[in-house]
């Protein structure tokens, strides 16, 4: 028995708990409701010319609670319940149809979708006079869009995957409730009051902020094809900020975030104002820092940093879609089976875990946006292409989706990450991964080499018309010098192309970390998780930041002053 | 007309000579930072602070919403949130930063949001505001003397004028607290009532309580702190016409703050609202029409609002190195002693008028933003343009402000009308300004004229009004038609005012620029000649799927 309960230990916080399915959607009034107008209508538009051949309903209820302090104060504090609708209609055919990438229109860079704020399903009359108002908009603009896409199919270029719109996700009916929990924002104001008084008198912060955030429900789903879905979603977060900016206009700052399952997992207060100290220190370092230049050098990316590297320079890449864009760099087209990366990487993507070491994954969910199942998916194994993250629009040699499909309310379902993670066939303690820095700086004869230990985020740019470049926001960066000393400077960026910047993997920490973070493409901003080692690189670039045009404030703070007297 | 003499008496007898600053944590903290701004705040060569404000808001407000009888979901609790805004002239009394701007239609914003509630937090945000306003302000006071130099500009008006200390404080009283249930139960009934027409696409009713608490302080010691109440009920309904144009109305009905709401009022209020509704639904598409169109009080308040109020504000034009001229300054800033309006008009601006007839009104001002006395003007008589809102950089011939400096996040401080009201010399009653129309169709061999309940938003003189009133020469009959197009109407149309009624009715308008709301308070009027084409709009089809 013991045995077990270590290996249970062992195995939950990687595999996390499945869950099941514990209510019934035909009893779910939003869903009969849904399904009521969604079958009425549906019976006339599929006979319009062009026909509206697939249509679904995606409802939201729930709560959103968020607290914001700062300098011993409340900034904000709101619990606004959530009750919002959205309608997709597809006009044509699976072959083509409205949904279908237009060349030469900038427009469709951003794919919205019609949704609105909706009156409780309580009362029937003003529940079903939404969505019979979102129906017949969402249907109007879907045969506007359809002509536009004849249009230009006719008249522009042929892409390269001919692959159809759509392919029909199965049919799904899957019905699960969590009672929403309890979150009493004012019992965390003292808390986040007391910490932000830590940064009082502190003459190289500018701005602090500490907040609590809740959002938590139930979406439910349902199409013309008979899935009916309800799932919960819930994300509970506390997270503080500090920014500096110096004399030569250089914004430093750092931060802490903590993702939980249940409020009650927030950090102590001890905790807390413990991170919060060592955090203002490190600001303090960094603002005492020298500038870095830009160099090309062995670099390690260390957890955090790597996970964001991971995410940004290989994980857009394998968003399916964008191989059948023709405006996309389609960095990865035509590579399946061939080595892409080092061999040393294993990238896969799995929405069904629910937690990495005790922490919740943001980017877990049950079924996708399109009400498709989540699902594992291998995308790179020992260096070598696999697969793509698929929605439900097929690409060559992919004809259905894997589960990926996701968005933000108002837009289109693209395929997107949702808990990446990147493993190595071999690693090493993070100690030795350090060695390893030193030893390659040595070899190669540079001055030094660099340990970035924290990005903040970053871009990649995957179109056609610029460089396929990406630009990671360096948030602490070490200078690491051939005798193992090490340097803080700041003002760096790590910057690259993918495959290039890939192949340099030389070894991999056994340090595995989780970075929960919020994503932002052309569907919009979906909540996503990256887990990765650390990582030594034989070279990566870095360049300079943007920095502000600003001094800072030609007074000391007030607080900082009157510490001073 | 009784009870508005009595509320002017009112704010009269309470005095405006400075006293002390009320002791709470928003003037604490305001007056600290004001006193390290004043002293300290200096960078080598730019000019130092001249003159400082800061303004800090705190906002309460709660809103109850329901469509065809269905509730929106809504917070429990009312929302709160503390603004602030700043704004500082460098320089000197006769030549400081004051209306110079980069861009003509882009201030920088002067206002924070999410403002931490506590005296730390109030001196962060006003310290950082006023640091960026302090760099702001030295950059324009160098660019504006140089654009003077190279333009040659030398009127000896001083860029800032005196005015006595002034100051104004009332009670704070708290948001109250509110059980929503009774509300909410109100615009679930009201929103209900919508069901018994069968083509609305919408019928929603908010009702919407707010309270803005507002702290103000400027560096020569001028503050000001009161509450502004206002409370709504908003109806709001979308259909398509027989025709199928898709038509949007809505109504605001003001309600006396946290009290209960009159139930059978409202219910008539949304009859009323209805009505309408199925006017226009029935309504025949206009023809062209060239002739004297009766304006009910509430279209008579969006005419005069886009031809005379707009006119009237920013009498002192901005100067900008991109623009040679400002285009948002008013046209009458030319025309002081000339006619703008109808001989049978007089029109005033009482900004320190609370409410009206019953009605709150929207900006209520006891001091202006430049800490100025702000005063009642009687901008026209007998049709003859007399004064206009002015601030503290003065324009040709005045001496000094008169108190109409309004600024928000969106703009500086700018002379803007608050309460503007247009006053008829003689008035006649409903039926007879409804015969007078009839009349001069007659004179002028027309069929029919027009009775517009609403006026349009006009650009470049045209705009489209959705609804409005026919009514026959030949028996009085009146039909509904929609789609009205209104072409070439200018400030001249001012001068064509035949007649007026004695209907007079609260219109509230909020500048989409600057987003500061004001009033225009006006009766009925015959204005002679207005131009109407049909709409060039093109009608939707039918919904593929009949309404559920």
């Amino acid at each position: 028995m013991k045995k077990y309960v270590l290996l249970l230990a062992l195995a939950w916080p990687v595999l996390g708990i499945a869950a099941e399915p514990n209510c019934n959607t035909g009893g779910e009034v939003p869903l009969q409701l849904m399904e009521q107008e969604l079958t009425r209508s549906f019976k006339i538009l599929k006979k319009q010319n062009p026909p509206i051949y697939y249509l679904s309903y995606t409802y939201k209820e729930g709560e959103n609670a968020f607290l914001s302090v700062a300098y011993d104060g409340v900034a904000d504090k709101s619990v606004n319940p959530v009750s919002s609708a959205e309608v997709m209609a597809r006009v044509g055919s699976v072959k083509l149809d409205n949904t279908h990438a237009l060349r030469g229109e900038r427009e469709n860079w951003i794919l919205p979708v019609w949704s609105a704020p909706v009156p409780d399903p309580s009362d029937p009359k003003g529940f079903l006079t939404a969505w019979w108002k979102g129906t017949q908009q969402a249907a109007e603009d879907a045969q506007r869009d359809f002509s536009r896409v004849q249009s230009n199919v006719r008249s522009m270029a042929v892409v390269r995957d001919q692959s159809d719109d759509f392919v029909f996700p199965p049919k799904e009916n899957y019905c699960r409730t969590e009672k929403l929990q309890k979150i009493d924002l004012t019992q965390y104001e003292d808390m986040l009051k007391e910490a932000s008084r830590l940064a009082r008198g502190k003459k190289f912060v500018l701005n602090a902020s500490f907040s609590v955030s809740a959002e938590q429900g139930h979406r439910y789903f349902a199409d013309s094809r008979g899935t009916r879905l309800k799932t919960p979603f819930s994300f509970f977060r506390m997270a503080y900020q500090f920014s500096g900016r110096g004399k030569d206009g250089l914004e430093i700052s750092r931060d802490g975030i903590y993702d939980v399952l249940s409020p009650q997992d927030f950090p102590s207060r001890e905790k807390l104002l413990a991170d919060v100290k060592k955090s203002l220190q490190e600001l303090e370092e960094l603002s005492n820092a020298p500038e870095g230049d830009p160099y090309n050098a062995p670099t390690i990316l260390k957890g955090r940093a790597a996970a964001v590297f991971v995410h940004e320079v290989m994980g857009h890449r394998l968003e399916g879609y964008r191989l059948k864009n023709a405006g996309d760099g389609q960095t990865l087209a035509g590579k399946v089976g061939q080595q892409v990366i080092s061999p040393l990487i294993t990238i896969t993507a799995d929405p069904t875990q629910t937690q990495f070491k005790g922490e919740p994954l943001r980017g877990h969910y049950e079924y996708d946006d399109e009400g498709v199942k989540a699902r594992p998916v291998t995308l790179i194994e020992n260096g070598v292409l696999k697969n793509f993250l698929m929605q439900s629009s097929p690409i060559e040699g992919f004809p259905v989706s894997n589960g990926h499909g996701r968005k933000q309310t108002g837009r289109r379902a693209e395929a997107r990450m949702s808990v990446i993670r990147a493993t190595a066939s071999q690693t090493v303690p993070y100690e030795r991964l350090e060695e390893m820095l030193v030893e390659e700086i040595k070899r190669q004869g540079k001055p030094y080499g660099f340990i970035v230990e924290d990005l903040g985020g970053g871009f990649t740019l995957t179109g056609t018309g610029l460089p396929q470049s990406f630009k990671l926001e360096a948030k602490r960066v070490l200078r690491v010098y051939p005798d193992g000393r090490k340097e803080v400077v700041r003002g760096l960026d790590v910057v690259g192309t993918p495959l290039v910047s890939f192949n340099k993997i030389l070894a991999a920490g056994d340090d595995d970390t989780l970075f929960n973070g919020s994503c932002g493409a052309e569907s919009g901003w979906v909540p996503q998780s990256n887990i990765a080692p650390s990582l030594l690189f034989e070279n990566l670039e870095m360049e300079k930041t943007q920095k502000s045009d600003f001094k800072p404030p030609v007074l000391p703070a007030p607080d900082a002053e009157e510490e001073g007297k | 007309m009784k009870k508005y003499f009595y509320l002017l008496l009112i704010a009269l007898a309470c005095p405006l000579g400075a006293g002390p600053l009320p002791d709470n944590m928003f003037f604490r903290a305001m007056n600290d930072e004001m006193q390290r701004t004043q002293k300290q705040l200096r960078v080598k060569g730019s000019p130092k602070p001249y003159f400082t404000v800061y303004k800090v808001t705190a906002v309460t407000s709660q809103t109850f919403s329901a469509q065809f009888g269905a509730p929106y979901a809504s917070p429990k609790e009312p929302e709160t949130w503390l603004q602030a805004a700043v704004y500082m002239y460098a320089g000197d009394a006769k030549d400081n930063s004051s209306g110079f701007v980069n861009n003509m239609y882009y201030f920088e914003p002067a206002q924070i949001t999410s403002v931490p509630a506590s005296y730390e937090g109030l001196r962060r945000m006003l310290w950082q505001a006023t640091d960026i306003k302090y760099v702001a302000a030295g950059d324009s006071y160098a660019k504006k003397m140089a654009y003077k130099r190279q333009k040659n500009i030398t009127d000896d008006l001083p860029d800032f004028s005196k005015a006595p200390k002034a100051s104004y404080v009332r009670d704070i009283t708290p948001f109250p607290k509110v059980d929503g249930q009774p509300y909410q139960q109100l615009v679930n009934e009201l929103s209900a009532m919508g069901r018994k027409l069968p083509y609305l696409e919408n019928f929603a009713a908010s009702l919407r309580m707010r309270q803005q608490d507002i702290y103000f302080l400027d560096s020569e010691g001028d503050f000001y702190q009161y509450s502004r109440p206002s409370c709504s009920l908003n109806l709001s309904s979308s259909l398509r016409n027989k025709d199928g144009y898709k038509e949007n109305l809505t109504e605001n009905i003001p309600l006396e703050c946290f009290q209960t709401p009159d139930k059978a009022e409202l219910r008539a209020e949304t009859e009323k609202f209805l009505a309408r509704l199925q006017d226009m639904y029935r309504a025949q598409k206009a023809e062209p029409y060239l002739g004297p169109v009766l304006l009910e009080p509430k279209a008579a308040g969006g005419f005069f609002n886009q031809l005379f109020v707009r006119n009237a504000n920013n009498s002192k034009p901005l100067l900008s190195a991109q623009a040679e001229t400002d285009g948002t300054a008013g046209q009458f800033k030319d025309k002081l002693g000339m006619r703008v309006i109808s001989h049978l008009l007089d029109v005033y601006d009482r900004p320190q008028l609370r409410e009206y007839k019953g009605r709150p009104l929207p900006a209520f001002m006891p001091l202006d933003d430049e800490g100025v006395e702000a005063q009642e003007l009687q901008l026209v008589q007998g049709g003859k343009l007399l004064a206009l809102p002015t601030i503290r950089s003065l324009i040709a011939g005045q001496k000094q402000s008169n108190g109409h400096a309004r600024m928000s996040g969106r703009t500086l401080p700018r002379a803007a009308l608050t309460h503007v009201f247009f006053t008829p010399r003689v008035s006649v009653s409903d039926a007879e300004l409804e015969q007078k129309l009839l009349e001069r169709c007659r004179e002028l061999g027309l069929e029919y004229g027009y009775i517009f309940p609403r006026f349009a938003q006009l650009k470049d003189g045209t705009g489209e009004v959705n609804f409005a009133w026919r009514i026959y020469t030949a028996d009085g009959r009146k039909e509904p038609v929609y789609g009205l197009r209104l072409e070439g109407v200018t400030t001249r149309s001012l001068r064509d005012v035949l007649a007026a009624g004695a209907d007079e009715e609260v219109s509230v308008f909020t500048d989409n620029t600057t987003m500061l709301s004001f009033a225009v308070i006006a009766p009925s009027v015959l204005v002679d000649e207005i131009e109407i084409l049909p709409t060039q709009r093109k009608p939707d089809r039918a919904p593929f799927v009949p309404l559920p």
